[in-house]
């Protein structure tokens, strides 16, 4: 059981971090009323771009570094087709999802002469700092900097939200745009900010499945997290702090299916345990999405035509 | 010191096809109330959303306290010291009222904000000009004349000298618009400068020093208060003299029941019971208007009869048979005969020709289709020129979208086609909504019509005034029941205005 134990909690921390990036990045860009179902796109792009920086420089902090500009980049695009230009935040999304994989499986082949997955790079390996602290070192010294990182930006996001002014403008466009216009909140502003800002945690997270993970990307390695992650966004009731732990849940799962993989004999072929996050995902959400509307952003989705020039 | 705190000088503001204002001058003095008197379409609310820097005009000059000002967006009229109370009000329900009215200008640092002050700031504003709200609270939980009163505090907190008012009372329940005008001349007293935007005449005349009055985008006059009447009011609104009160009719009595609700009881998806065991009682041959402040169960009630709404318990009766349990289409193939709300959203498909939205839900009828399938064009174009003639729809002709036509004819078209399939029952929801005082009256008169050809009619609305001039009998509703139902000839607007916020009659809160 204890064994159980020492290896589920870094492993869900492990598997759920990523997630969990991105999910506080679907709470920022949701609350300020764009949808945002790109951020699977964002993460893929963001896992790409950190090994080519690794790969070029040989550091991983300066691949973190190309993950986040990309995810911004990305996000980018998201903020000028929906926000200035009104085109439907779905559509737009999807675009970007498989603009972003085409690009990086293009990538691959240019960037490293070889198809499916890239070279091997430096990574970010997991960090002894915290080492010497009593009866938990050994654990902590397990831990990737993406973890500590995790947690600085599910802290700033609360703070956001909690105490700041442009965390309250954020809540006041996503819920009633055309309040915060009269009130002299520059609407497109904001949401662009979020939006960017989305993609700057998008893209951490997606740098994390590629040099905070393993040491490579491959096509496909973010099979679906990024919309993990808008799942566990809807779970956490686009609350930071429970968005972040509806993360860890499918974290856990993650973790559990890891770990039912190790054990040897095991008779169930891996390809159904494989499922388990997902099957674990369909349910948690079928059964706590049916108070939801309740929760939701009122003007979550819906293109905002500044007053002025619409009339 | 400027004599004037407003001045308007030749306010243009053309939209496609269009010219909402024209050539618009009047001035607002210093620490007056100003109303501004107009149907629905003339122009009122471009004005003021000019003067709120919501638009920017075309031509003219706008000229605050002596100095002209050129707006771009609402921040710069509020510099000027401009606030505005929406018609439909700018909050937003899941935050508390001290959130609500400090958007955009919120005390502290960008990096904190200062809850703590802002409390007791606004707390302060609404106690000044004693507004009775606990600013804690979540602006959800607050009725609709508090939420309106949540919306001058937030006015008040931008430190707004002149203060536009967009139709104030039209959500307010009579005995409430007393109060609000209390609220007019308090603050009045207290030096501001009030634009009062109304169509309501009676109310106007309480509180206002002057009266402009614009028709179809032009100032038709000024007039002091105390130089002018009613009447004449009326008269530059509309362009010609109106005859106001009870409608006309055929003196015949009411026949059998059509509608019976029994003991229905409603609950919503978010927990709340909305219908606590409604009775109800429709007759052929008799207009019932429901008359209530608006969400004490009025949709609830027409959702149920209409089918869209599943009851929890009771009886919604037609003819004797039980409707619950039988599908929409199966309730309007009864006999059910149904003017939304929302003509826009629930009535009309607005892409579609007039000539189809004339047939929209009666369209698999043999008349309009063979076999069900194949669409009669004939038909249906007979159908639309007959029904454009009978009921005065204007339009180039049939075949344009429904979406170009002004709302008084958009509105004609449900009208005309709900009446069109000898509905049994007949029921009216806001029919007049938003539509000037010709189309409301000839609204009013098929109403009135289908009446005497002995149907049954029921009729919510918003409007006392509406309910008091159409119905035969007045059944209020409050808080999800039937709290009394009373003779339209007899009653009188004071005691059903009480008994709308549920207390018996005459008595104070």
């Amino acid at each position: 059981m204890f064994e159980f134990i020492s290896y589920m909690i870094p492993t869900t921390l492990r598997m759920g971090t990523p997630i969990a990036f991105t999910a506080l990045g679907g709470v920022v860009s949701e609350r300020s009323g764009v949808n945002n179902i790109g951020l699977e796109g964002i993460m893929t792009a963001g896992a790409f771009a950190a090994v080519v920086g690794s790969y070029y420089t040989g550091s991983p902090w300066v691949g973190i570094l190309f993950a986040i500009l990309t995810g911004i980049l990305i996000s980018a695009i998201h903020c000028v087709l929906t926000i200035t230009v009104g085109a439907k935040q779905a559509v737009s999304s999807m675009a970007l999802v498989l603009l972003a994989e085409g690009i990086c499986g293009v990538g691959v082949e240019a960037f490293f002469g070889q198809s499916g997955s890239s070279a091997q790079v430096n990574n970010l390996p997991t960090t002894g700092f915290l080492a010497s602290v009593p009866l938990i070192g050994g654990f902590l010294s397990h831990l990737s900097p993406f973890v500590y990182l995790g947690f600085i930006a599910l802290i700033l996001v609360t703070l956001l939200f909690k105490f700041t002014r442009f965390g309250f403008h954020i809540t006041a466009v996503g819920e009633n745009p055309t309040m915060a216009e009269t009130c002299g909140i520059n609407v497109h502003r904001v949401r662009y900010i979020s939006v960017l800002a989305s993609g700057l945690l998008g893209g951490l997270g997606g740098a994390m499945l590629s040099i905070g993970q393993m040491n490579l990307f491959q096509e496909g390695m973010v099979s679906g997290r990024g919309y993990l992650a808008l799942g566990a966004v809807t779970m956490g009731r686009w609350n930071p702090l429970l968005s972040y732990g509806s993360a860890m849940i499918f974290g856990f799962f993650d973790a559990l299916q890891l770990y039912l993989q190790t054990i040897p004999s095991n008779p169930i072929p891996s390809d159904f345990i494989q499922m388990i996050p997902y099957l674990a995902i369909l349910i948690i959400l079928a059964v706590t999405s049916r108070k939801m509307k309740y929760f939701g952003i009122t003007s979550g989705g819906k293109p905002y035509t500044k007053y002025a020039t619409e009339k | 010191m400027a004599e004037y705190a407003i001045e308007l000088k030749g306010i243009t503001k053309r939209f496609p096809g269009v010219v909402a204002n024209n050539n618009i001058t009047f001035s607002v003095r210093k620490g007056e109330i100003h109303a501004l008197a107009g149907e629905n379409g003339a122009g009122k609310s471009t004005l003021m959303n000019i003067l709120f820097g919501l638009l920017v005009p075309d031509e003219g000059q706008i000229i605050i306290n002596g100095k002209e000002e050129k707006f771009s967006s609402p921040r710069d009229s509020n510099r000027a010291g401009i606030g505005m109370v929406h018609q439909h009000f700018m909050l937003i329900p899941k935050l508390s009222v001290m959130e609500n009215v400090i958007i955009g200008q919120e005390p502290g640092t960008s990096l904190k904000i200062d809850r703590k002050k802002a409390v007791e700031e606004v707390q302060a504003i609404s106690d000044k000009y004693e507004l009775n709200i606990d600013v804690t609270k979540k602006v959800g939980e607050l009725s609709v004349p508090e939420q309106q009163r949540v919306e001058i505090i937030k006015v008040l907190y931008r430190q707004a000298d002149i203060l536009i008012f967009d139709e104030p009372t039209a959500v307010l329940p009579p005995h409430l618009i007393d109060e609000f005008c209390d609220i007019l001349l308090s603050l009045k007293e207290k030096g501001k400068t009030i634009i009062f935007i109304s169509h309501k005449l009676a109310e106007v005349m309480k509180v206002s020093d002057h009266v402009t009055v614009i028709r179809r985008g032009e100032v038709i006059g000024t007039r002091a208060i105390c130089d002018t009447s009613i009447d004449e009011i009326t008269r530059m609104m509309v362009g010609h003299s109106v005859d106001t009160g009870r409608k006309s009719r055929a003196d015949i009595k009411p026949g059998k029941e059509v509608l019976s609700i029994k003991d229905l009881h409603y609950t919503n998806v978010e927990g709340n019971e909305k219908l606590k065991g409604l009775d109800l009682s429709v007759h052929e041959g008799e207009i019932v208007g429901i008359a209530g402040v608006d969400g004490n169960g009025q949709e609830e009630m027409e959702k149920c009869i209409l089918g869209l709404f599943k009851p929890d318990s009771g009886q919604i009766l037609f003819n004797g048979e039980d409707m619950i349990g039988h599908t929409v289409k199966e309730r309007r193939d009864m006999g059910l005969g149904y003017v939304a709300e929302d003509r826009q959203k629930e009535s009309l498909v607005l892409q579609y020709s007039v000539a189809y939205n004339l047939i929209l839900g009666q369209h698999y009828l043999p008349a309009y289709s063979k076999h069900g399938f194949w669409l009669k064009k004939d038909a249906i174009n007979e159908n639309a020129e007959k029904l454009a003639k009978d009921y005065d729809i204007r339009l180039a002709n049939i075949q344009v979208a429904a979406g170009t036509l002004s709302g008084g004819n958009q509105q004609k078209i449900v009208i005309a086609r709900e009446a069109n399939n000898d509905p049994k029952l007949y029921v009216a929801i806001q029919p007049t909504r938003g539509l000037d005082i010709g189309a409301s009256d000839s609204v009013q008169d098929t109403l009135i019509r289908l009446r005497n050809e002995n149907k049954a009619v029921l009729l919510i609305s918003m409007e006392l005034d509406e309910i008091l001039a159409v119905s035969d009998k007045i059944a209020v509703i409050f808080d999800g029941k039937i709290v009394a139902v009373v003779d339209a000839a007899t009653a009188d607007k004071e005691s059903l205005g009480y008994l709308m916020l549920g207390s018996k009659k005459g008595g104070n809160e």
